[in-house]
């Protein structure tokens, strides 16, 4: 049941942000529902799980918009981990925190995402133009839906649905 | 005379009684009708939504029409032969520009096969699962095509090597060109053939702007893509080439 609820949450993720908003708005600033995801499945949960969510979320993103291998795989994996390093040090039913900590993680990943993408690929574009373009417009819409993510996770996990007691 | 004096009297009193109870029978009426009114309105509200509703519909059918049409006109005249594909996703960071098609290679897709538009060349398919592929856009950092302009057409001339325009999302920029190419604002660039993955002929774009690179030794152009990047919804795959490729 946690598994097969697991794969619904990424699948949805996975096609509300490739299948509806990247094909309604090519080129615009999107939320990554996958990272979103991902923290706060972590701070739900702990760092190695969390650790492992972002790298299997990552990998898929890697490979079925053929981004090349670990690209994603790895900022979602640290951001995962970071969160999940975070969750014994937050209330979890204290929303302000999950928000918070996801809109500060989005600017970690999305600076991790740039410097890997200059590393082997021509960039154009400046670190500040891309967080000022970009990035805070992400944060923003990540702060925004957290809101509304996080409680839901919450309380599917209150109803051990997610992980099983012992690993949270 | 006594009539007429009660007459002169009630007549004003009887017409402002009078326009009191039609006012007051005209708001029991509107009290009376109110639960009526309230489900008239909800029913014409809710036909107005619904006319809307298939107004926006017939709006998107014309519009899907028009593209299919195009489609269609593209593989009649088309010399090589094509295989229609919906864009299913597309890649959502902005880092890399690919999309998913719904065929594969159980309808005969294969990687490095060109994927065009009606309007001209769009990128290559990348990898192929069983039912669905993955397209490589032409605006992607880590796409190349060997072009050369259309109207010269003179392979020696004014070939170059067509890629993504880093720094100007969208735009792509034709490298390496000789300094004494002739090319000009305006001009129509198609895929030379060379390098085994595009077919000859493919429109890629037009000609922006010309300029000399760095070091002033080979000229560049920035090019308008032919296919519109933003609005992929039904695409082809370049099955074969009449070249047999």
């Amino acid at each position: 049941m946690q598994y097969l609820l697991m794969a619904v949450l990424f699948t949805v993720s996975l096609s509300v942000q490739g299948s509806v908003l990247a094909l309604a708005r090519p080129g615009g600033v999107h939320p990554d529902f996958l990272l979103l995801l991902v923290v706060a499945l972590a701070l739900l949960s702990d760092a190695r799980r969390g650790a492992v969510l972002g790298l299997a979320a990552g990998l898929l993103q890697d490979i079925l918009f053929s981004a090349p291998l670990g690209f994603f795989g790895f900022s979602k994996m640290m951001a995962g981990a970071l969160a999940g390093m975070l969750a014994r040090e937050i209330y979890k039913d204290f929303l302000p925190a999950p928000v918070l900590i996801v809109t500060v993680l989005t600017l970690v990943s999305e600076i991790v995402t740039f410097l890997l993408m200059r590393l082997y690929f021509p960039v154009a574009i400046s670190l500040w133009s891309y967080l000022s373009d970009v990035s805070l417009p992400r944060m923003a819409m990540h702060f925004m839906f957290m809101i509304i993510l996080y409680p839901f996770l919450y309380r599917l996990q209150k109803r051990h649905l997610l992980f099983a007691e012992n690993e949270s | 005379m006594i009539e007429d004096v009660v007459l002169v009297i009630l007549t004003p009193v009887q017409g402002v009684f009078q326009r009191i109870t039609r006012s007051a029978e005209s708001v029991l009426a509107t009290v009376r009708n109110y639960q009526y009114l309230l489900k008239e309105n909800e029913r014409l509200t809710e036909q107005l939504v619904a006319a809307a509703t298939l107004e926006s519909r017939l709006a998107e059918l014309r519009r899907e029409n028009h593209r299919l049409r195009q489609l269609l006109n593209l593989e009649a005249r088309s010399e090589h032969e094509l295989m229609a594909a919906e864009v299913t996703a597309r890649e959502a960071s902005g880092w890399f520009q690919t999309m998913t098609i719904n065929r594969g290679a159980t309808h005969g897709v294969a990687p490095r096969m060109a994927v065009v538009t009606s309007e001209g060349l769009v990128g290559n398919v990348l990898s192929v699962t069983t039912v669905s592929a993955q397209v490589l856009l032409l605006t992607d950092t880590r796409q190349a095509v060997s072009a050369l302009v259309q109207r010269s057409r003179d392979p020696g001339e004014a070939t170059g090597i067509v890629e993504s325009a880093a720094g100007r999302l969208g735009s792509l920029k034709m490298i390496n060109l000789p300094r004494e190419a002739n090319i000009q604002t305006g001009d129509t660039v198609i895929s030379s053939g060379l390098g085994g993955v595009f077919p000859k002929g493919l429109v890629i774009g037009y000609v922006l702007e010309t300029g000399e690179d760095e070091y002033a030794i080979m000229k560049y152009a920035l090019l308008k893509p032919a296919a519109n990047f933003n609005r992929l919804e039904e695409v082809f795959v370049v099955l074969t080439s009449p070249a047999g490729r």
